[in-house]
């Protein structure tokens, strides 16, 4: 089915925090947006290790002015979170620090070279658009509003990345090899992103009942598939995946199978990279903290 | 008692236009908040004057929809609900 | 007095714009580098903001001494030695009350000089100083307000930010007068000594605003351990250097 038919199925209704919400529709929507707000509190760390070095001025601007969205949107969800579960940002800063790593799997690899945050703003960021643009009818009122900035932030970023990879390829050989090395390292992390086809999806079927989650996770990845694919190779790309084809008729992909049970493992437990995001945290709490927390 | 304030943040597009909730900032005094409000809800958007203010003096209604539709339902405060001449009788 | 019209070539003009340009370079370089580790969600999003602007006047000021092709040659190829940055620019502080104390310093030590170098001559430089000044407004707020609120915390945060002040104080001061400000003063058309005075008056308001917190500012000896100009070049060249002039 596609999106669109998708979003026509739902409901269109909408509740506020202070509505008497079932304890599991709570624990649904809690689930989901804490999520989401970790990931985009820890994906700056990894951001703001190449934040000072970007390699010119105007990369500078424009990779600070997304990375600075990204705080952004870590802010606006931990908002969602405190009013949702009425746990205080002392309380949720503590939980990020130290609690369990609930955040996605793309935070969990190494970002350890200039490429790697310019695909990621490309190609990942590029990926949020769609998702986002469907939780725009999320049935949780202040994860809808939330959702109206942060997915016109997400488009800039996709245009920061599409800037950032324009750039090196424009460059010199050793630069679009870079490039190329990079989409292969994320090409599969990417397809993984969109999360598990729903029959072996553990979450997503109750979360579409609830209307907290408005599309499939594999019609999600097929249609960035549609609208990357050739966009990967007008940037004189090679796609790095041999199996992938695309069925005439139907317009469906096929493509190589992530590895589902690495990214079951990440987002259940965690990995030494996402050990070290939090420990990144840590640190620059433990500078600061005296200024804004609670005697 | 918690140092951090949740601050509603008000937002005004263009002289004439209504102030309109844009969402909260924490912070430990308004004018803290202010100077943290513009780069969170106007660094892009279009702005002209901004206003926060403290969440704890905010009131939220208590009314369910049915109270609020109840002063909707009377057809005496619409031109629509009811006749008036169109001139003066002869 | 010197026609209006464009920038003269004139070294101590030029020194002079390249050591503002270097300025805020590095405060740029600072601000959006400390914005991934500041105390609040917050803060980190307007610090960031503020560096934007820095790194923003940083390539407008480098222009007009300079061809636009050039600018970021000067910031990602120059030598060290050549960088004509202040001591008070060159701190790279992650713990907020330095950060805190190197902002307010300068901050209004910047705008104090200008109103100075608004009434220049040279039409560029003084729309450019008129262009920055709705930038720099929002930052002197900033850091006005968020003294304030700091210093007003506790007992202990009073403590930290004067401790801060200490270590800044002694760098702000050496830092607000160009090497050469007689020279600039004519070749810009601004009154004799108009430099210097605005350093004074500036010193004077710094004293009362402080007073005012509770705070004193101390003479001290500049201390050379918090220059980090080659830390935070090597930081900003790490991926320019694989690939020179091809980004």
């Amino acid at each position: 089915m596609t999106i669109s038919a998708q979003l026509q199925e739902t409901s269109a209704w909408q509740v506020e925090p202070w509505q008497d919400l079932s304890d599991d529709y709570r624990a649904a929507a809690t689930r989901m947006i804490e999520f989401h707000m970790m990931s985009e509190i820890v994906g700056p760390v990894h951001e703001f290790r190449w934040v000072p070095r970007a390699p010119s001025l105007q990369a500078k601007l424009v990779f600070a002015a997304k990375s600075q969205d990204e705080v952004g949107h870590g802010l606006m969800l931990m908002r969602v979170c405190q009013d949702l579960t009425g746990k205080s940002r002392a309380e949720y800063i503590e939980q990020i620090l130290d609690g369990p790593p609930r955040f996605m799997n793309i935070f969990h690899y190494p970002w350890d070279e200039w490429a790697d945050p310019a695909i990621v703003a490309w190609l990942i960021d590029g990926a949020e658009i769609e998702r986002q643009a469907t939780l725009l009818r999320s049935s949780y009122g202040p994860y809808a509003r939330a959702m109206r900035k942060i997915l016109k932030e997400e488009g800039f970023h996709h245009h920061c990345g599409r800037y950032l990879i324009g750039q090196m390829m424009a460059g010199t050989r050793e630069q679009r090899a870079a490039v190329q090395r990079g989409v292969e390292r994320w090409w599969l992390r990417t397809l993984a992103m969109f999360g598990p086809r729903d029959e072996n999806s553990r979450h997503g079927p109750k979360l579409m009942a609830y209307g907290l989650k408005l599309a499939h996770n594999e019609a999600l990845r097929q249609s960035w598939l549609t609208k990357f694919v050739p966009q990967i190779r007008a940037m004189g790309l090679e796609v790095p995946d041999d199996s992938l084809s695309r069925d005439e008729e139907t317009g469906r992909w096929t493509y190589s199978e992530p590895d589902w049970q690495e990214f079951s493992s990440l987002l259940r437990g965690g990995s030494p990279v996402g050990a070290e995001l939090q420990r990144e945290l840590r640190n620059a709490r433990s500078v600061n903290a005296w200024l804004l927390s609670e005697d | 008692m918690t140092y951090l304030h949740t601050f509603e943040v008000f937002r005004q597009k263009a002289p004439g236009d209504a102030h309109v909730h844009v969402g909260e900032v924490e912070a430990p005094d308004a004018a803290a908040a202010m100077v943290l409000a513009k780069e969170h809800f106007a660094r892009r958007e279009v702005c002209c004057s901004l206003w926060v203010a403290d969440r704890s003096h905010v009131l939220r209604s208590q009314w369910d929809p049915d109270v609020f539709d109840a002063g909707r339902a009377k057809a005496y405060r619409r031109s629509s609900g009811f006749r008036a001449p169109s001139g003066a009788q002869a | 007095m010197p026609p209006p019209g464009p920038l003269p070539v004139g070294s101590a003009v030029s020194d002079a714009l390249t050591g503002l340009a270097d300025d805020e370079l590095l405060t740029g370089h600072v601000l959006t580098s400390v914005a991934g580790w500041g105390p609040e969600l917050e803060i980190n999003i307007a610090l960031s903001s503020m560096g934007q602007d820095e790194i923003g006047h940083a390539r407008r000021l480098y222009a007009l001494g300079d061809s636009e092709g050039e600018v970021d040659r000067m910031v990602y190829e120059r030598p060290p030695a050549e960088f004509r940055a202040s001591v008070l620019a060159r701190t790279y502080p992650a713990e907020w009350e330095l950060l805190l104390a190197r902002q307010f310093l300068y901050e209004t030590a910047g705008a104090a000089r200008a109103a100075v170098l608004a009434g220049s001559c040279v039409d560029d430089l003084a729309l450019l100083v008129a262009e920055m000044e709705h930038e720099e407004r929002y930052h002197l707020d900033f850091w006005h307000t968020w003294l304030r609120t700091t210093t007003a915390r506790s007992a202990g945060a009073r403590d930290r930010v004067q401790r801060a002040l200490d270590q800044m104080w002694p760098l702000a001061t050496v830092s607000f007068l160009p090497e050469r400000p007689g020279a600039v003063e004519e070749a810009l058309g601004l009154p004799d000594g108009a430099l210097q005075r605005a350093r004074d008056e500036w010193i004077s308001a710094t004293h009362a605003a402080c007073g005012q917190l509770g705070l004193r500012l101390c003479e001290g000896t500049p201390d050379p351990g918090l220059d980090r100009l080659d830390a935070m070049l090597s930081e900003m060249r790490y991926v320019y250097r694989t690939a020179p002039g091809r980004w």
